[in-house]
């Protein structure tokens, strides 16, 4: 029998980058749109390209993992929501990279030149030939900005699946993604 | 023959007079340079870690009285490792471009009492600046020999091109930056 749900490990990752992206796109938009106590902005900046360090390198971790272990089938779908489904999965990685990423980027080519010191703890050094380069630091600013609003969307999508598919299809779908026990 | 020039460079300077007023040692001890502004609403302040400064001064022969101060830009520290990775940027202190800051005096004046005036030219990042600040200099102290003072000097950063490209609008740092001086120094 094949197995009914995702190992230990990949749900931990899951929930835990979930959690992580609701923050960073929150922690984002509120940078942006609301913020503008220079100090508590500052912070939050910092913050913000702390964690995203944390989840570019939890990236690897997830996709080795997605890569290694034994993934649950899908349950019986139409055709096109197979293909959906596979396609929204691949989207969420690309953008789990993507956005990560494009952040650095921005980051390492921002005027300000400010270290990116990981929640106090380490230095992570800028993308060096980006450095100070306004061009790239526009081009990386607005597909970083871009593509936050794409991964919502995504997101929305993903969760959107869940919910039609356990309330309309009757699939329980949430037991792959949660330590549920073998016998349930 | 290079006795001879020695001795020859000594007598000169001997009798140069009125160029060497009265020169002083300054204890790097008991003296220091710090710095401080404003970041996103929060006071920051730092130190640099290596100068050293030319003193001359004699009130009876203020003419003749210098100082010249070279500060090392690569030592300012602020125990921040934010700040410490920024200052010494292309667009902050470019430590690789200008390792070094001057003050030169040009010319120092009696104020009233105790105090003097100094008007000179500070040099940050090839941009030379005039500044100018009073200095508390007590008689009794001049008569034993010391220097002990201590003045500050409110500086516009951006005089000096000083995270101009960063923040020109001094939206995040300050436009004034105040460096405070302690002088200890004792006549050699």
């Amino acid at each position: 029998m094949a197995v009914q749900r995702y190992n230990a490990v990949a749900i931990t990752l899951h929930w835990v980058m979930a959690i992580c992206f609701v923050l960073m796109l929150g922690s984002g938009l509120a940078m942006i749109n609301f913020i503008v106590d220079p100090s508590l902005k500052f912070q939050l900046f910092q913050w913000h390209k702390s964690l995203g360090v944390l989840l570019l390198l939890a990236f690897f971790l997830r996709l080795a993992v997605r890569l290694v272990a034994v993934t649950p089938p899908l349950p019986p779908l139409p055709k096109w929501e197979r293909f959906a489904a596979k396609l929204g999965h691949i989207g969420l990685y690309v953008w789990m990279i993507a956005l990560p990423l494009t952040g650095w980027a921005m980051v390492s080519a921002s005027p300000y030149g400010l270290p990116t010191i990981v929640f106090g703890w380490f230095e992570w050094p800028h993308v060096e030939p980006l450095y100070a380069n306004e061009g790239a630091y526009k081009l990386a600013k607005l597909a970083h900005w871009v593509m936050a609003y794409i991964f919502i969307a995504l997101i929305l999508g993903h969760i959107g699946a869940v919910i039609k598919h356990t309330v309309h299809d009757k699939t329980p779908l949430l037991r792959r993604m949660w330590f549920f026990k073998k016998g349930e | 023959m290079i006795k001879y020039a020695g001795l020859a460079f000594l007598l000169s300077a001997a009798f140069a007079g009125g160029a060497y007023a009265q020169p002083y040692e300054v204890d790097s001890q008991k003296s220091s340079i710090t710095f401080s502004g404003v970041h996103a609403g929060n006071g920051f302040s730092g130190v640099f870690k290596t100068w050293q400064a030319e003193v001359d001064f004699d009130p009876e022969d203020l003419a003749g009285s210098t100082i010249r101060t070279t500060i090392q830009t690569t030592t300012a520290h602020t125990g921040n490792k934010m700040y410490d990775g920024t200052l010494p940027t292309p667009d902050w202190f470019d430590v690789k471009n200008h390792p070094e800051a001057i003050f030169e005096s040009q010319t120092i004046a009696h104020k009233e009492g105790d105090v003097y005036t100094v008007d000179g030219i500070l040099t940050i990042r090839e941009q030379a600046v005039p500044v100018s600040f009073d200095v508390l200099l007590p008689e009794d102290d001049l008569a034993k020999g010391q220097i002990e003072t201590a003045f500050s000097i409110e500086l516009d950063r951006l005089a000096f091109d000083i995270g101009k490209k960063s923040d020109a609008a001094a939206e995040w740092v300050s436009q004034n930056i105040g460096l405070e001086v302690k002088l200890h120094a004792s006549r050699k």
